[in-house]
């Protein structure tokens, strides 16, 4: 071959690996981001991403379209590894024409979803893009669409990681929200449908990018965003961990790791006995998993649930716990949606659960009810009854009522129920159930609050146990805290290879 | 986030706040006869005068919001007893427009 044509091939490389040229990746650096490229070599392993589609051409006429220049039409692709496991991604280039969609560069994105499909490897999209390209009309809208229709086809098959590194408004965010993880960026993500400039026209409201949908608003407030991360390396490492945790398509399981032993805690030290004290479940958790690590997904949002991904015994575990140091551990609408949309995500990708059971019931409030903590709660029950992965629960104190039945209690087919001696499983507290139970003794006595104390330890003594749930096998066994782990690992043993018969149907209608 | 207690069914828990918690809105109680604006908007103009008996269905007001020509009816039977609007004046969601009686 001529040293002339592989210089060409060097040469028109080196032009369009430049992006919008030298001048606007300055100007990406001097906003805090990192270029396309720069955020693929940073995730990927050293050296393993192989480019592919470098030279697509833009397919815009219109506007005088046709004489403008858009290396790559302002978006990166092709397939490399992480954590030494193959995996495609995309990276939209800001530099180039905003980083806007167009044609060609949906077309590029969908070669790449196609292929992480065919090839059962997780896709990974990072977004940084001033949304459609006008100039391009119904076709920028074409490309959205056939990226959404993918996103869908691919869901619960490979797992789709959305990190937002830049604007990702309008029509563009939904694919984000189709994926299964969505990690941003603070002062660096931005997401919303419609942006201020809009509500400012229309409403006459005044807000910053920031401040309607930046890292934190969806973080804390809306729960769009699973993960959160001060800077664009936090972010990287926080998906080379996830990644390292989850099976990479729906017939894999996750890479196991050597058993390591959790850190000497006292786990019996963690619950107080006053079930009205709060304590964080996360160190119960800890106290359970291989080197007590847990890596928790959507930590700032709905607290008073914690999910995440931990190792028992060298293989991934999906944690469900209720968490008393946020609203009593009570189970409301936020967490109803975080909690269920977790259970399916294990249920797609065949990881065992493991529940930890501590909360009073539901939060009340007028707010609540109006916001539908009906149709929401109801999303729990789904998404347990339906899970047919192996499905542990413990229920470490409190599990009253309906958040009793809600935390895959035995009767939504959880595999096996542990409870500890502390354990109270009842309808409700005693101080609500002697109030009504006893309302008579109470109202006709003399001294009205002896009787109701009299009671409520009546109600506590007989009532507030795992004894009489026990004794109808609503509770396979009473364990000893130190006994917790042990336990735990022999019930995924044992139930790794459960099958569960469910009714022939194309599928369910999940209160959505 | 701040250290709060939590009645649930009677029985007060020690916990803490948590953000969404503590934003949220308080409950503002409904009244039928208050005719409110569901989206913000810019008023065309007013049907009917103060005094004037209406009928469950009839135009109220009239007026232009994302893009699109809107029309407010009367949600019961009623006298006008009070018009909080005029033609050509800008106002925001809920803002009410009229009382009935």
């Amino acid at each position: 071959m001529s040293k002339e044509k592989e210089l060409e091939l060097q040469k028109r490389k080196e032009v369009v690996q430049l992006g919008g040229g030298q001048d606007a990746i300055d100007k990406q650096h001097k906003s805090g981001k990192l270029t396309a490229r720069e955020r693929i070599d940073a995730l990927l392993d050293k050296g393993s991403f192989h480019e592919i589609d470098l030279f697509i051409k833009h397919s815009a006429r219109e506007f005088g379209m046709e004489k403008k220049d858009m290396p790559g039409d302002g978006v990166v692709v092709g397939t490399g590894k992480i954590g030494g496991k193959v995996v495609c991604i995309y990276a939209q280039d800001f530099t180039v024409a905003g980083g806007s969609l167009g044609l060609m560069h949906a077309r590029k994105i969908t070669k790449v979803m196609d292929l992480s499909m065919q090839l059962r490897v997780p896709i990974i999209g990072i977004n940084d893009s001033g949304g459609a390209r006008v100039q391009e009309g119904v076709n920028a809208l074409a490309g959205y669409g056939e990226i959404f229709y993918r996103n869908t086809q691919a869901s619960g098959v490979i797992p789709q990681i959305s990190v937002i590194l830049g604007p990702c408004a309008g029509g563009a965010v939904y694919s984000p929200a189709l994926t299964d993880f969505i990690f941003t960026v603070d002062q660096v993500s931005k997401m919303f449908i419609t942006g201020p400039e809009v509500i400012k026209t229309v409403l006459g409201e005044e807000i910053t990018m920031e401040e309607l949908g930046g890292a934190r608003v969806h973080a804390e407030v809306t729960g769009c965003a699973n993960f959160f991360a001060k800077s664009e390396q936090d972010c990287f490492k926080q998906i080379q961990t996830l990644l390292s945790l989850i099976p990479h398509n729906n017939t894999e399981k996750a890479g196991s790791k050597a058993v390591k032993e959790p850190k000497k805690i006292d786990i019996s030290g963690i619950v107080p006995e006053d079930p009205t004290k709060p304590y964080d479940v996360r160190e119960v958790i800890k106290a359970i998993t291989d080197e007590s690590e847990f890596f928790e997904v959507q930590e700032g949002w709905a607290g008073n649930i914690v999910v995440g991904f931990g190792r028992m015994n060298g293989e991934t575990v999906g944690f469900i716990a209720n968490q008393p140091l946020v609203l009593a551990g009570v189970l409301d609408v936020d967490s109803s949606d975080k909690c269920a949309r977790f259970i399916r995500y294990c249920d797609a990708f065949n990881i065992p659960m493991i529940t930890l059971v501590d909360l009073p019931g539901y939060l009340p409030g007028i707010d609540q009810e109006h916001a539908g903590v009906i149709r929401h709660g109801a999303k729990i029950l789904y998404s347990y009854s339906e899970a047919s992965v192996p499905k542990i629960t413990l229920i470490l104190r409190k599990a009253y009522g309906g958040g009793y039945i809600a935390m895959n209690s035995r009767h939504l087919n959880a595999d096996f129920v542990y409870a500890w001696p502390n354990a109270e499983i009842a309808v409700m507290g005693p101080e609500g159930a002697a109030n009504i139970i006893f309302r008579k003794e109470i109202t006709e006595a003399a001294d009205q609050n002896a009787m109701r104390k009299q009671k409520i330890a009546e109600y506590r003594e007989k009532f507030a146990n795992p004894y009489v749930a026990a004794s109808m096998g609503y509770v396979d066994a009473v364990v000893s805290p130190a006994e917790t782990r042990e336990y735990l690992i022999h019930a995924l043993e044992v139930a790794s290879k459960k099958v569960v018969a469910t009714p022939n149907k194309k599928h369910g209608i999940p209160p959505f | 986030m701040e250290k709060i207690q939590l009645n649930i069914d009677g029985t007060l828990y020690e916990t803490n706040s948590s953000r969404t918690f503590a934003m949220r809105k308080p409950h503002v109680p409904s009244n039928i006869n208050n005719v409110t604006a569901p989206i913000p908007g810019t008023c065309l103009s007013v049907e009917v005068k103060v005094g004037q008996k209406v009928k469950c269905g009839d135009i109220l007001v009239l007026f232009n919001a994302m893009k699109m020509f809107n029309r407010v009816v009367a949600p019961v039977d009623g006298t006008v007893k009070e018009i909080n609007i005029a033609a050509g004046q800008v106002f925001k969601k809920r803002h009410i427009f009229l009382v009935l009686e």
